[in-house]
């Protein structure tokens, strides 16, 4: 009997213990009259992700996000109202409520920084993963000067120093729909944005996540000025590209003792090397990811391809001494090999993962810069050729 | 007279499958040659085209390296399982493999690979690292046998020593970043690929080195098999030889791991193989019989490693344990059957 009891007072304790799960986060109101940001009445559409849905409503927006991982699955829903209102019990339940615009925002995924400084908003972030990984000056001044945190501990996120930044939110990059690795954030109190850009194969896909960064910022409109004028640029880059000549192959990337990974035809840089008109080995392959092939298929097919891009050292020295088997490739022979740190860090951040994901057209632009340089001449971005 | 007879059909035949399993790893990969190709190319040398590259620059220093690992890790396994009496015990048993882990870990991930920006100290500095990882755990296992005249705790102090250094290696994972940790990760899948020439050739010398010291170690090590007295009665030098057996593991050990990685399971499986098929435990006929075994096993996993005809290439880490599991437990259940028949 004293066990019985025992047992049901533990069962009690458990069940009164758990969280509601419907609503993750919410605040009580500051001020009982608000003003809208001029912008949270904005209706952001998207063209190339369909991962993203952003429904505007009378006092508040719903945003859903669908599962990358499983097509058609509804994954993450946000409900976004204007700071200082007061949230009606009315409204849907979701997994998110957040006031907009918010005014501090911690930031993981390095890609985000490259969209919040398009939208002018880098004043904002309080909080990143590591110095290190940020390629970003202001961000890396603002570490310096205590302004900004740094929250990764082991690749976790270190919940002190989260809460000791005071962010209203963490932007992270999942890895898998289970969002059970950020479960003590959420239990902090601070809501958890999902970027998923990486996982776009289309490179305006991804450039297409500042929409999504814009509506937590009230920068809609901007974002969406911004987004147009990247497309339009990138269309018209494509569009010369398609006039010249395509029969151009190229190594990407280099060895790893026996193997050589390289883009898969499926992936968003196969979609760019398709767009800066070239005939990439590999492109018939349908795999996202990348492809781990032999030295000995690579050799085969790609022994005399022209170009080399994405070469892991800046000078042709170093390449043949990380590998004494590049030298026989005729890209290397004929020295035309380019690596893509021209705006990269020694401590290895690299801008090309962080402002080239908002601007695939000056990705592009490098592209074709180096297929078609008979054709096209134009300041590199990213791209460099080896010294 | 019959069993002579008996153990030099068996060496003929484990010749034969040698050099023909020596052909078909020259032969096969992830692109097809053809037979005319492949025989021209062999026998006119290097010219400048891509299969005479790929045999000469990629297969052949492949397959010599996968014959010397096939030589080198069983035959310090069956040293050390005669040395410990102990059916299990191999190259990682005295933490050697894991010193040389620590090593490449602490290169890679804790940013010893950053001071070397050039690239060509950092290629050299994997191999420097690893065997130097290896070589500080053998210093430590060598202090430790010199004030413990006994095997067993040597065995279990060396087993302490791997503990300590995968510890340690996983204190550097959890700080790492996703890129460094996905590096020391690809290293720990082993691959024969990477092998040039001239780490064949320095491989190749201290495999020799060690099979020429433990030819030495053959009546020592039978005297061994059935207890230290009896071997002490006998007039070996058990703490000499214990030495010995320590300095060509550490050395074939932290070589082999240092170009390679590490490879599992062939150290601790051949030995018993070897003994399964000779029916014998006389180190005579088994110091050949592993290392044709070791060789053939090694030539057949790199074989399959490179998933003939497709573009992609398994780690050989898991070929080998493929393999190597499934003898273990066979040889674990036919002890157990003659156990029971007796």
């Amino acid at each position: 009997m004293k066990y019985y009891l025992i047992f049901s007072l533990l069962l009690l304790l458990a069940f009164s213990c758990q969280n509601d799960k419907d609503v993750k986060y919410s605040i009580t109101s500051q001020d009982s009259s608000y003003k809208k940001a001029a912008e949270f009445d904005y209706n952001l559409k998207f063209k190339y992700t369909s991962n993203i849905k952003v429904e505007n409503k009378i006092d508040y927006k719903l945003i859903t996000l669908y599962n990358p991982w499983q097509k058609g699955e509804k994954w993450i829903s946000y409900l976004l109202y204007p700071k200082n209102a007061k949230p009606d019990t009315s409204w849907p339940k979701t997994d998110f409520i957040i006031p907009v615009p918010v005014d501090k925002i911690a930031v993981v995924a390095a890609s985000s920084i490259g969209f919040i400084e398009e939208l002018h908003q880098l004043s904002k972030v309080k909080a990143i993963s590591k110095r290190k990984f940020i390629y970003n000056n202001q961000i890396r001044h603002n570490v310096d000067n205590g302004d900004v945190f740094e929250i990764i501990s082991g690749e976790q996120v270190n919940i002190e120093h989260l809460l000791a930044s005071n962010s209203q939110l963490l932007i992270q990059t999942p890895f898998s729909s289970e969002i059970n690795q950020d479960k003590k954030v959420i239990d902090a109190g601070i809501p958890v944005v999902y970027n998923c850009d990486w996982l776009e194969t289309n490179p305006l896909g991804r450039a297409e996540w500042i929409k999504f960064i814009s509506l937590f910022l009230c920068k809609e409109r901007m974002a969406d000025s911004v987004f147009t004028s990247i497309e339009n640029k990138y269309h018209s880059l494509k569009n010369f590209a398609s006039t010249l000549d395509t029969n151009v192959d190229f190594l990407v990337g280099g060895l790893y003792k026996d193997v050589w990974y390289m883009p898969a035809g499926g992936s968003y840089k196969a979609f760019l090397f398709n767009d800066a008109a070239t005939n990439y080995s590999w492109k018939h392959s349908i795999s996202i990811a990348s492809l781990p092939l032999s030295i000995e298929s690579v050799i085969k097919e790609q022994l005399n391809a022209d170009y080399w891009i994405e070469a892991p050292y800046k000078t042709y020295e170093e390449l043949e001494a990380s590998n004494s088997r590049y030298v026989i490739f005729k890209a290397f022979k004929n020295k035309r090999v380019y690596h893509f740190l021209k705006q990269a860090r020694s401590d290895g951040a690299n801008n090309y993962w962080e402002r080239g994901v908002c601007r695939p057209d000056e990705v592009l632009s490098d592209l074709i810069n180096i297929f078609h340089s008979q054709d096209y001449n134009s300041n590199m971005y990213y791209y460099e050729e080896l010294k | 007279m019959n069993n002579q007879k008996n153990y030099k059909i068996k060496f003929l035949v484990l010749i034969l499958f040698l050099v023909f399993f020596i052909v078909l790893d020259l032969l096969v990969g992830s692109t097809w040659i053809g037979f005319d190709a492949f025989f021209h190319n062999l026998l006119n040398g290097v010219d400048s085209t891509a299969n005479s590259y790929i045999i000469w620059q990629l297969r052949m220093p492949k397959t010599i390296a996968a014959v010397l690992i096939g030589i080198g890790l069983p035959l310090s396994g069956l040293l050390l399982q005669s040395l410990f009496r102990n059916p299990l015990a191999g190259p990682f048993v005295l933490g050697i493999s894991s010193g040389a882990s620590l090593g490449v870990a602490a290169f890679v991930m804790l940013g010893g690979a950053s001071i070397f920006t050039s690239a060509w100290l950092f290629s050299g500095g994997i191999s420097l690292f690893s065997i130097l990882g290896s070589l500080l755990v053998l210093m430590a296992v060598l202090a430790v046998s010199l004030k413990v005249n006994d095997s067993l705790s040597l065995l279990i102090v060396g087993l302490m020593f791997g503990s300590l250094t995968s510890a340690l290696v996983g204190v550097m994972q959890y700080f790492s970043s996703a890129a460094m940790l996905q590096r020391f990760i690809i290293w720990t899948f082993g691959s024969l690929g990477g092998f040039q020439w001239d780490q064949v050739f320095i491989l190749s010398i201290i495999v020799l080195l060690s099979l020429l010291l433990s030819l030495r170690l053959i009546k020592p090590m039978n005297a061994l098999l059935l207890n230290e007295e009896y071997a002490i009665s006998l007039g070996v030098s058990v703490s000499r030889v214990r030495l010995t057996v320590i300095i060509i593991s550490s050395l074939l050990a932290g070589a082999i791991t240092a170009f390679a990685g590490p490879i599992v399971f062939i150290g601790v499986a051949i030995p018993h193989l070897a003994r399964n098929f000779f029916k014998t435990s006389d180190h005579k006929i088994l110091l050949p019989a592993v290392i044709l075994l070791g060789a053939i096993l090694m030539l057949i996993c790199d074989i399959i490693s490179q998933v003939p005809g497709s573009s992609t290439v398994l780690p050989i880490n898991s070929v080998t344990a493929i393999f190597g599991a499934p003898i273990v437990v066979w040889i674990i259940l036919q002890n157990k059957k003659s156990h029971a028949n007796i």
